[in-house]
């Protein structure tokens, strides 16, 4: 029912240097192109992130997303986009990686750490953060519906 | 599609329903948050009384975990955590839960404010988190759980 694959990659690079599996669950050709049709979405969301590009992630976004941000804030789309517009959150570098891809047919569950630097309501913050992003295929497009970042203190 | 029910775990009382928008749930969206309800409060019990054949029914065998910390567990990481007693639930409160149904997948966030042991030290501090169910085989199992430490506004 599930395949689990850990995809190591550079954003920078858009580079594979996985896939590795997680478990011993083999994955198979369908799960495989479903991977690559949502880490290239992924791919598109971050550097619509990075040019702050509101368009594009409206058109990822599902309308009713959940995000929650390092601060265990919940926040709405439109909050999420306004955010993003005004420059309060302003990715000053952003590079992603240790993807691990969970497909359950049309539910992926990536989990992942990133690296970015970036600058939230005028404060510059590094510490590197991990997350969790769901993306569901509604209507023949994956959407981002889901998302959740904790700083990471514990190795 | 979304909405609000805030809920005391410890009262198992409904404040809600609160709509967030002006969205309508449908009648067979109102079953399956009560259904995905029920198997939370399930697990929060098992959390609590540390009833791992529970546990491992109701998640499945490719659950990934995020702690505060930032940490990746899978289902037998997080399973030996907490058969190790590195991780307690000292109490369980659950609130604002909040469910986005997309069929067989549903989306839940809350805000917990249990008290909880890890690895030793006392974590009062309350944490806002996401899991994700799946039906699979006609039972609602939470592939994916992340917990987020809620900073001083």
């Amino acid at each position: 029912m599930i395949t689990i694959r850990i995809l190591l990659l550079s954003f920078l690079t858009l580079g594979f240097v996985g896939p590795a599996r997680a478990q011993g669950t083999a994955g198979n050709q369908a799960d495989a192109e479903i991977e690559k049709e949502v880490l290239k979405v992924e791919h598109q969301k971050d550097e619509a992130l990075r040019n702050r590009d509101v368009a594009v992630l409206d058109q990822i976004y599902a309308d009713d997303l959940a995000f929650v941000n390092a601060r265990g804030k919940v926040i709405t789309k439109a909050e999420h986009l306004d955010e993003i517009r005004s420059g309060q959150i302003n990715y000053l570098s952003r590079e992603q990686e240790d993807y691990r891809v969970h497909v359950w047919g049309d539910t992926v569950v990536l989990t992942g750490r990133e690296k970015s630097v970036l600058e939230y309501h005028g404060k510059v913050t590094r510490l590197p953060r991990q997350f969790t992003t769901v993306y569901i295929k509604r209507n023949g497009k994956w959407r981002y519906v889901a998302h959740q970042v904790s700083p990471v203190v514990d190795q | 599609m979304q909405r609000i029910l805030l809920l005391s775990f410890l009262a198992f009382a409904l404040v809600g329903p609160a709509g967030t928008q002006e969205t309508a749930v449908s009648p067979a969206e109102t079953r399956i948050e009560k259904e995905v309800l029920k198997v939370e409060e399930e697990r929060d019990q098992a959390l609590q009384k540390l009833d791992l054949p529970t546990l491992d029914r109701l998640q499945a065998d490719g659950l990934v975990v995020v702690t505060t910390g930032g940490r990746v567990l899978d289902k037998a990481r997080y399973t030996e955590e907490l058969r190790s007693g590195g991780l307690k639930f000292l109490t369980l409160d659950v609130v604002d839960r909040r469910y986005h149904v997309y069929g067989d997948t549903v989306i839940v966030t809350g805000r917990a404010n249990s008290v909880l042991e890890y690895h030793g030290k006392i974590n009062r501090t309350p944490r806002r988190f996401t899991s994700v169910y799946i039906k699979l085989q006609g039972q609602w199992r939470l592939v994916a759980h992340q917990a987020t430490l809620i900073a001083e506004p």
